[in-house]
């Protein structure tokens, strides 16, 4: 079973931890507590988000989740929020240094997290049903089927997003994934789990969306849709060429649904439950 | 030399009605004559070196003169329709680009959003933050330039950006992002007088074009993300001395001062942020104000939070209030009700009546009674979930509010539309809206006034919602699905609200609309394309890559009987006309 959306997260969260792990080209000065992330959390969310949107790459050429060009270390990441940057769009921000930390221990907790779907239907309640995710583990490994897609930390099949949780963030920032994740990620809950199981077709990450044009002569060309506009499309192929077409030549262009099958009538809804509750408890969630 | 001058305005005119090019050549052969003349006498600070200068009478009777603008929006009803129709359906596929401004001071996150000037055939024009160029409108030559350094105090909540100049004699007037309004000489570039209006470190801004109404100089602070109390206001065009001022949030004791709940009131937003229109036979002013502070968390401010994400109108005179209309009573969705309220007379039911309509932020088309405020009709544009009727005094039924959890709704928070021009075009009898099309933001809160902190100078705004668009800047590449949201240029009939056509984009814009009497739409979008449509049918006739957002509105003007179309995108103006042979 393949479960998309938020999840995708997880595996990439993982990545980008070991990336982290491996040499980011901005070391952490500082270890930071859970309480200063969601300090700085809640500063970026109400100073910073307009302009660098939740995801840290609203301004085109800056993508503060991934690296910050002009500063290296935390203070000096610290001295530029305070600052602004002058002739440039940053404006210079009334913060006490220990305000513009916290929100360096937030940029830093959020290094590798990737954009992905926002939700397009409300953060519903879900059926409610408690899950137990002893019997998840069984119809995940089992009846499900969803290992044959979906790995657990690595282990198993990797047509799907990996489901496993991602380790601890630098400086203690609990799991990885669950937190942010691009324009209005919010932590999975039962429900948006719920609603990946059902209607996996609702939101799927970016990476696992598989765009397709048919051209007037009838070919046919799969792969990653990289750029489009009102009249043309620009697309990496399953063989990794640039591709770009007009849509005028073009009989047909748009995603593909998702690869994975609704599991609405394939499991009850107990199942679901359980194997929600079954991924939830693998981040140490309820 | 002042009879010399007006000469010249007599045989503009003549130019454009003449036809011939003979006659244009020969035309333009004296024009210039005339205008080196003037460069060398102005150069000799002579004082026989006055153009004939916009006085108000000329802005008034701007429709007379469509080979001006000589406002914001091209004249005080805001329709953004240009009387000038060389440039045709038929022909408009012939348009070339004429010259290229190009800005040197765009940060990532700035706007070049200002719509141009032009006034006699020079082109004056902003760039962000704060530099003023004036340039001949037929090279793109420069006369002067005017570079301002702000303070480092200045601080907005969007980017650097400016949406252009007033004039008013041989005056230019801008407000900068550090609070000052200048007046710089139209001739020379020299500052004349500079008044500082508010405290930038308060998060007091002026990004508006100010807008003239006789001898008063109209503008109002942006800021609303800062808490600042927002204000529109009247300077003396001689000094900067203020004449009035009306607070777009009242203090206690005041009438609208009920619809607020203790001090919220000081820091309770309501900025001023895009120009407003007049309507000279009513002697009203009409102002949108934008949102209520904190943006997304309304629970220390219980009310309607008069008069946030209304229309005003006001006396030019007095700053006095006459009537106002809220859209979005107690928002808690940044439905900022700043969208340029546009002027007509239409026939309704039977009867001709002045109205004013917005294309609103909030996903809805309203048509007001611009006489006394009465609600006429509202329809939403796009898909919108947050209202679900109104009532008969046009009091919206508001079904959504953020939660701790998350409310999905639409538009989203950016708007199904924006500050972006909108244009009517009395021809087609159309009101053409610039659209982000079906989009949605999930706004979340923690209830309780608590949990939204003030400090000076630091964003008062509660939790930013999640969007799956970037709010302010396109990004370089798009590769979003369909369901996240895209762009229109759509045609709404006024009288019903329906829309007639859609020009859709794959991405949103931030472009104006210009429609023009022989039934063209200019506009553009984030893609970077500035294109001409078909005004009675959006039918695509004409398109340009200009390699930059546009988000800016376009204008036409005309020099020595030749129409050209300018357009700001990315970190250029692009100036248009047709080809000539």
């Amino acid at each position: 079973m393949r479960i998309h959306r938020t999840l995708g997260l997880f595996a990439l969260g993982l990545t980008a931890a070991v990336i982290l792990a491996s040499g980011s080209p901005r070391a952490q000065q500082h270890s930071y507590t859970q309480q200063d992330i969601d300090a700085g959390r809640a500063l970026y969310d109400g100073n910073c988000g307009r302009c660098h949107n939740n995801d840290g790459a609203g301004v085109p050429g800056v993508e503060l989740f991934k690296q910050i060009k002009r500063a290296n270390s935390d203070d000096d990441i610290a001295k530029l929020i305070q600052a602004g940057i002058l002739g440039t769009s940053m404006p210079s921000h009334q913060f006490s240094t220990a305000q513009a930390l916290t929100v360096v221990a937030y940029l830093r907790s959020m290094v590798g997290v990737t954009p992905s779907a926002t939700p397009s239907v409300s953060p519903g309640s879900g059926s409610g049903l408690a899950g137990d995710q002893e019997r998840g583990k069984t119809v995940f490994d089992g009846k499900g089927g969803c290992a044959g897609c979906h790995a657990l930390n690595g282990v198993g099949g990797t047509t799907g997003p990996d489901l496993g949780p991602a380790p601890p963030r630098a400086g203690g920032a609990g799991a990885g994934g669950g937190r942010g994740g691009g324009r209005g990620a919010a932590p999975p809950t039962a429900a948006t789990l719920e609603r990946s199981i059902l209607d996996p077709d609702t939101d799927v990450a970016v990476p696992y969306r598989v765009f397709q044009i048919v051209t007037r002569s009838g070919q046919t060309v799969r792969g990653t849709l990289l750029n489009q506009d009102t009249f043309s499309i620009q697309m990496r192929d399953q063989a990794g060429d640039l591709r770009a077409f007009q849509k005028t030549d073009l009989k047909e262009h748009g995603f593909l649904p998702s690869a994975m099958p609704s599991y609405r009538g394939r499991l009850t809804s107990q199942e679901v439950a359980d194997v929600v509750a079954y991924l939830l408890s693998l981040r140490g969630q309820r | 030399m002042k009879r010399v001058i007006r000469n010249l305005a007599g045989l503009s005119a003549v130019a454009r009605s003449a036809r011939s090019g003979e006659t244009r050549r020969s035309l333009w052969r004296s024009r210039r004559a005339v205008l080196c003349l003037l460069a060398v006498v102005a150069a000799a600070g002579s004082p026989g070196a006055q153009s004939r200068g916009v006085t108000s009478d000329r802005i008034l009777k701007a429709a007379a003169e469509p080979q001006n603008w000589l406002t914001y929006s091209g004249n005080y009803n805001g329709q953004r329709y240009s009387t000038l129709d060389q440039i045709t359906p038929a022909n408009v596929k012939n348009l070339e680009l004429q010259w290229v401004f190009q800005v040197r001071t765009l940060g990532a996150a700035d706007k070049y959003e200002a719509t141009p000037l032009v006034v006699d055939g020079i082109m004056y024009t902003v760039s962000p933050p704060n530099d003023v160029v004036a340039v001949d409108a037929v090279s793109g030559r420069v006369f002067w330039r005017y570079d301002y350094a702000n303070a480092p105090a200045a601080r907005v909540c969007c980017g650097r950006v400016n949406r252009g100049l007033a004039i008013l004699g041989d005056r230019l007037f801008m407000g900068t992002i550090d609070g000052k309004v200048i007046a710089l000489n139209a001739k020379t570039g020299a500052v004349e007088w500079q008044k500082q209006i508010d405290r930038p470190e308060a998060g007091y801004s002026i990004t508006v074009a100010p807008l003239v109404v006789k001898d008063k100089i109209i503008l109002g602070p942006a800021g609303g993300e800062y808490g600042i109390r927002g204000y529109i206001m009247a300077l003396d065009p001689k000094d900067g001395n203020e004449l009035w001022r009306f607070y777009t949030v009242p203090e206690p004791g005041q009438p609208g001062s009920e619809t607020w709940t203790g001090p919220a009131w000081q820091k309770g937003g309501g900025p001023i942020w895009t120009t407003g229109t007049y309507d000279p036979d009513l002697n009203l002013m009409y102002w949108g104000v934008g949102n209520p502070g904190p943006d997304w968390n309304g629970d220390g401010r219980p009310g309607d939070n008069l008069y946030t994400d209304s229309v005003i109108a006001l006396d030019p005179d007095t700053g006095k209030l006459k009537w106002h209309y809220q859209y979005t009573p107690h928002d808690e969705f940044d439905y900022d009700a700043t969208q340029v309220p546009v002027l007509a007379d239409i026939q309704f039911n039977g009867a001709n009546r002045k109205v004013l309509m917005q294309a609103n932020r909030n996903g809805v088309f309203y048509v007001i009674d611009r006489t006394n405020g009465q609600f006429v009709l509202a329809k939403p544009f796009t898909k919108v979930t947050w209202v679900d009727g109104w009532d008969a005094k046009g009091r919206p039924n508001r079904v959504q509010n953020p939660t701790q959890e998350g409310t999905l709704v639409f538009p989203n928070n950016q708007g199904a539309t924006n500050w972006y021009s909108p244009s009517y075009s009395p021809r087609t009898g159309l009101f053409y809206i610039p659209t982000w099309a079906d989009t949605f933001s999930t706004y979340r809160k923690t209830p309780g006034p608590e949990s939204v902190r003030f400090t000076e100078g630091q964003m008062y705004t509660g939790q930013f919602p999640t969007m799956a668009l970037p709010a302010m800047v396109g990004g370089a590449t798009n590769n979003r699905r369909p369901q996240d949201g895209f762009g229109l240029i759509q045609a709404v009939d006024p009288k019903t609200g329906n829309q007639r056509w859609a020009f859709r984009m794959d991405d949103v814009t931030d472009s104006g609309v210009l429609s023009t009497a022989s039934d063209l739409v200019f506009a553009g979008g984030r893609e970077g394309y500035f294109f001409a449509l078909d005004a009675k049918t959006g039918a695509l006739l004409w398109k340009s890559m200009v390699g930059g957002q546009v988000a800016s509105g376009p204008m036409t003007y005309a020099v020595n009987g030749r129409q050209y179309v300018a357009v700001s995108a990315g970190n250029n103006t692009f100036v248009y006309a047709l080809r000539q042979n």
